[in-house]
């Protein structure tokens, strides 16, 4: 009688605490939330803007008026005003918004090609290959990139094409390591043993039944890199290392206002915003998609 | 003059195909070695078997005997580079051991399948089950997608899958631990293997469901005529389903013989062992499970003498020495021991002196 109690009363107020637990366990991890969905649509807004930029009736961005009104308040004519040439500061920030973005996303995908096929196969076929390969790229993770971009855009000369490749290749070792360790985890798993044993050949085994399984993490640190190769051709561009004048990048506009002893607010913290709220929202978006799909063996 | 040349034309034909014999199998002096940071891995250390067509072996031991690693040996499917593997493995005749990486994916999922331990883990969880099915029959038949999707669903039915249109359109995560293994084992006979291996399929099962998995198989290979190997730590479920019965320990086969052969004589003392630590429904209850003391020895450094001295009650100074090899038992010339003190004999055995 008592014992039944007990068991009854133990059940009654344990049963809330273990549910509210497990809610607490499961909640941030599956839902995307609020402001996840912010980022979403701040990064949707800017592609949209950058696509459709020639349609937006802006004023050109590179003209330089005849009579320059400089360093120019934001008024009707110039919503954000004008740099130290005269030149429309919403124009520039919308039009080097994208040469910033196409850089970003150009340069991912170097990296993510590049990085993710040689990662799979490396932690694939293992031995050797495997560890000099492995080798290599953390040789490259050890040394600063910015250092040796800015040393090889120096003998190369700065054009958007030479970016895009360089920020792509630095970019190759932190995918590949990723996608190595990921590829790692899944090759042992025993559908892939099964999948071998059906008769698979290696090519099959990695697209088919590896690659699908990795698109989780993979989409995550895609938009990790989108996020650094952004940052670094911001840092490229503050040092003036970036596409060269008069094309306007976010990080050449933030490098223009700081040698702009007249510059307005505006002018200093327009492009510093837009590429301080675009780096947010992709750095929470990828950690929340990486949560999100952080599943491990036991609830497959 | 004309019945000669027919003779002759009919004798030749009859040569050209391949001889049928009931022979698929043949394992000679089989090893499989691990390289490890330790040192060599010995996981199976010579092991011989014969398999017919149409007939079951089980291959039984406790975790870490080396059944599993026999049983994928067999097919070749080792991890390479830090696996070596020496010996022969003739199927149907042809050798599979050193075979070409090409020819031994022509064999696997086509003449040789297998079902494995754990359906949890044994699909792929980002593809519907219909389509992991139609692969290996799109890859080894060559048939189109259209024709495979009906196999597919002609195969989900024959293992038992209701309603298999709609099932086919399912992801693994969205069906139980019995009809994952199901879909393994239409897999696994959607080529019409000769050869099937299954490597403990009813570990990760309840044991209602356990029976029902166990009877698809011996249904789908007595309709087939295909040949089975049967690797599990549990003697109850081979004891009825098995022609013979291999039993393992240390990567060696220490009692090896017909199934009715086996249990009526156990001679090895480890095979009683493991008989004894089955619980029996006859048993009065909280009656203690006779488990084996200790642990299989390790592989890396192999003690001499006998690999389960150790932990055998009988065990005397001769076992500790040397190592018995695989004989046969004097009365029974299929049954195969490695023991110089076998149980049911009165007198030791061949060499032993006490």
């Amino acid at each position: 009688m008592l014992d039944a109690e007990m068991v009854l009363q133990s059940a009654e107020t344990e049963q809330p605490v273990v549910g509210e637990e497990s809610e607490l366990l499961e909640a941030p991890r599956k839902r995307l939330g609020v402001f996840f969905w912010c980022c979403i649509v701040w990064l949707v807004f800017l592609a949209l803007v950058s696509i459709f930029a020639g349609l937006l009736h802006l004023k050109p961005p590179n003209a330089q008026p005849l009579l320059p009104g400089r360093d120019a308040a934001p008024s009707g004519s110039h919503w954000l005003g004008t740099d130290d040439s005269g030149r429309d500061l919403l124009s520039r920030l919308v039009w080097g918004g994208r040469v910033s973005l196409v850089i970003g996303l150009l340069g991912t995908a170097i990296g993510i090609g590049l990085g993710g096929t040689l990662g799979m196969f490396s932690a694939y076929v293992r031995g050797r290959l495997d560890a000099a390969m492995s080798f290599v790229a953390y040789v490259f993770l050890a040394f600063p990139a910015i250092i040796a971009v800015i040393c090889l855009l120096f003998f190369w000369g700065e054009s958007e094409v030479h970016i895009i490749v360089l920020l792509g290749l630095f970019s190759v070792p932190f995918i590949f390591r990723v996608v190595r360790a990921a590829t790692l985890a899944c090759a042992t798993k025993e559908y892939v043993i099964a999948a071998k044993s059906q008769g698979a050949t290696a090519r099959r085994v990695i697209f088919k039944d590896i690659f699908p399984n990795i698109i989780p993490s993979l989409i995550a640190y895609t938009v990790f890199t989108f996020g650094g190769i952004i940052t670094t051709e911001g840092a490229l561009g503050f040092l003036g290392l970036s596409v060269p004048a008069p094309l306007a990048s976010w990080g050449n506009l933030i490098g223009g206002a700081s040698g702009d002893t007249t510059a307005t607010l505006e002018y200093i913290f327009a492009p510093a915003l837009a590429l301080f709220l675009t780096l947010v929202a992709l750095n929470y978006a990828g950690e929340r998609i990486r949560l999100r799909f952080d599943t491990n063996e036991a609830k497959l | 003059m004309s019945t000669s040349a027919t003779d002759t034309v009919a004798t030749t034909g009859t040569a050209a195909t391949k001889p049928v014999t009931d022979l698929l199998l043949d394992v000679t002096d089989l090893h499989t070695t691990f390289r490890t940071s330790r040192g060599p891995l010995v996981a199976v250390d010579g092991v011989s078997l014969k398999l017919n067509r149409g007939e079951t072996l089980g291959i039984v031991g406790e975790s870490g005997s080396g059944k599993t690693v026999l049983s994928r040996s067999i097919m070749g499917l080792v991890p390479g580079r830090s696996t070596l593997l020496s010996g022969s493995v003739v199927f149907d005749g042809v050798e599979l051991v050193g075979a070409a990486p090409a020819l031994l994916r022509s064999i696997w999922g086509a003449k040789v399948a297998m079902v494995f331990q754990d359906p949890m883990t044994s699909l792929n969880p980002v593809h519907r089950i219909g389509r992991q099915i139609a692969e290996t029959l799109r890859l080894h038949l060559k048939l189109s997608r259209k024709v495979a999707k009906q196999s597919a669903i002609t195969l989900l039915t024959q293992v038992g899958i209701p309603s298999p249109e709609l099932r086919a359109r399912n992801y693994p995560v969205e069906l139980s631990g019995g009809m994952r293994q199901r879909v393994m084992i239409a897999i696994a006979l959607a080529c019409g293997p000769q050869l099937l291996l299954a490597d403990e399929p009813t570990t990760g099962l309840d044991v209602t469901i356990q029976a029902q998995i166990l009877d698809l198989l011996a249904e789908a290979q007595r309709m087939r005529h295909m040949a089975m190997i049967f690797v599990t730590h549990d003697l109850g479920i081979v004891a009825t389903r098995t022609d013979q019965i291999m039993v393992m320990y240390a990567g060696r086969a220490v009692e090896f013989a017909p199934t009715r052969q086996l249990f009526a004589n156990v001679r090895m003392p480890y095979t009683e062992a493991l008989l004894h630590s089955t619980p029996r429904i006859g048993n009065p209850s909280h009656t203690r499970l006779q488990a084996i003391d200790g642990r299989p020895p390790d592989l890396v450094h192999r003690p001499q003498g006998c690999a389960f001295a150790a932990r055998c009650p009988y065990a005397q100074d001769k076992c500790r020495e040397e190592s018995p090899p695989l004989i046969a038992d004097a009365a029974e010339p299929d049954h195969f021991y490695a023991c110089w003190y076998p149980r049911g004999t009165s007198t030791p055995a061949q060499g032993a002196t006490t």
